[in-house]
């Protein structure tokens, strides 16, 4: 399905969007593997900062879902492997139609750091301080995270 | 009177005739007369969406797979497919999808066929 992903690229050039800041294929001669970098969303604890994705395409994508991921040690959050990056959303697993295209995922993932959701965690420390609404350690702990990465 | 002056008049009075009648049917004539008319009409596609959803060429044309092939071999059998949800996708491509699950990808709905052709 080369040939949707070359749509995409196309649409992608005159993309505009408040939190995607790029959305580019890491070489233009293999439009496979994507990199994104987006905007924390204001009145979120990730405001400020910016995170890179990778997006991966698979040779059967669209009817299989590209691989997102954030990069290590870079992503504090509940539904985040903190270590690798990995983020469970619902659309790049089970939910996923081939409807939905590379632009969506990321803005899907925007919103997933606006709303986390502790009842699918992948980072248990802050899954927790959410389930039982500490948010003020929720927040000091994303913090924390943030600004020893940026380090 | 002879015969032949007869027939003169006669022949006068039918010609003044005529030209009483041409001149009231020139009065008569429309003030304007239509001599060329070229009608315009706008269609579109009776259907919900425009373009698959699945791989994003227009639904009336074959699908992205089907697209090569399509200049050199006329008679490809790519056509579109409805479920009963009245969203419409290439019959190939809403196939393959359906391997994976059997939903349609719009509506999430259990996909179920309800007509295919052009």
């Amino acid at each position: 399905m080369e040939s949707r992903i070359l749509k995409e690229y196309k649409d992608s050039r005159s993309l505009q969007s408040q939190y995607i800041l790029a959305l580019d294929p890491i070489s233009t001669d293999d439009l496979t593997h994507w990199e994104c970098t987006i905007k924390g969303p204001l009145h979120s604890p990730f405001a400020n900062h910016t995170f890179k994705l990778r997006i991966d395409i698979p040779q059967t994508y669209p009817l299989t879902t590209p691989i997102c991921k954030f990069e290590p040690f870079a992503m504090p959050h509940p539904n985040v492997n903190f270590e690798t990056g990995e983020i469970c959303l619902d659309i790049l697993d089970t939910n996923w139609s081939p409807v939905f295209n590379i632009q969506y995922i990321v803005e899907a993932i925007v919103w997933l750091l606006n709303e986390p959701n502790f009842k699918s965690p992948l980072n248990l420390d802050l899954a927790n301080l959410l389930r039982f609404d500490d948010l003020k350690a929720y927040h000091d702990l994303i913090s924390y995270h943030l600004n020893n990465s940026a380090k | 009177m002879s015969d032949a002056d007869k027939m003169e008049i006669d022949a006068e009075g039918i010609e003044e005739q005529q030209q009483e009648a041409q001149t009231e049917s020139l009065q008569k004539k429309k003030k304007f007369e239509i001599k060329k008319w070229t009608a315009v009409a706008f269609w579109s596609w009776d259907i919900a969406v425009d373009n698959c959803a699945i791989c994003r060429n227009h639904i009336m044309e074959p699908c992205i797979e089907c697209q090569p092939k399509a200049m050199t071999d006329p008679d490809n059998e790519c056509v579109a497919a409805w479920g009963v949800c009245n969203h419409a996708f290439h019959l190939h491509c809403i196939n393959k999808w359906i391997k994976t699950r059997d939903a349609c990808p719009l509506d999430n709905q259990p996909w179920q066929l309800a007509r295919c052709g052009r």
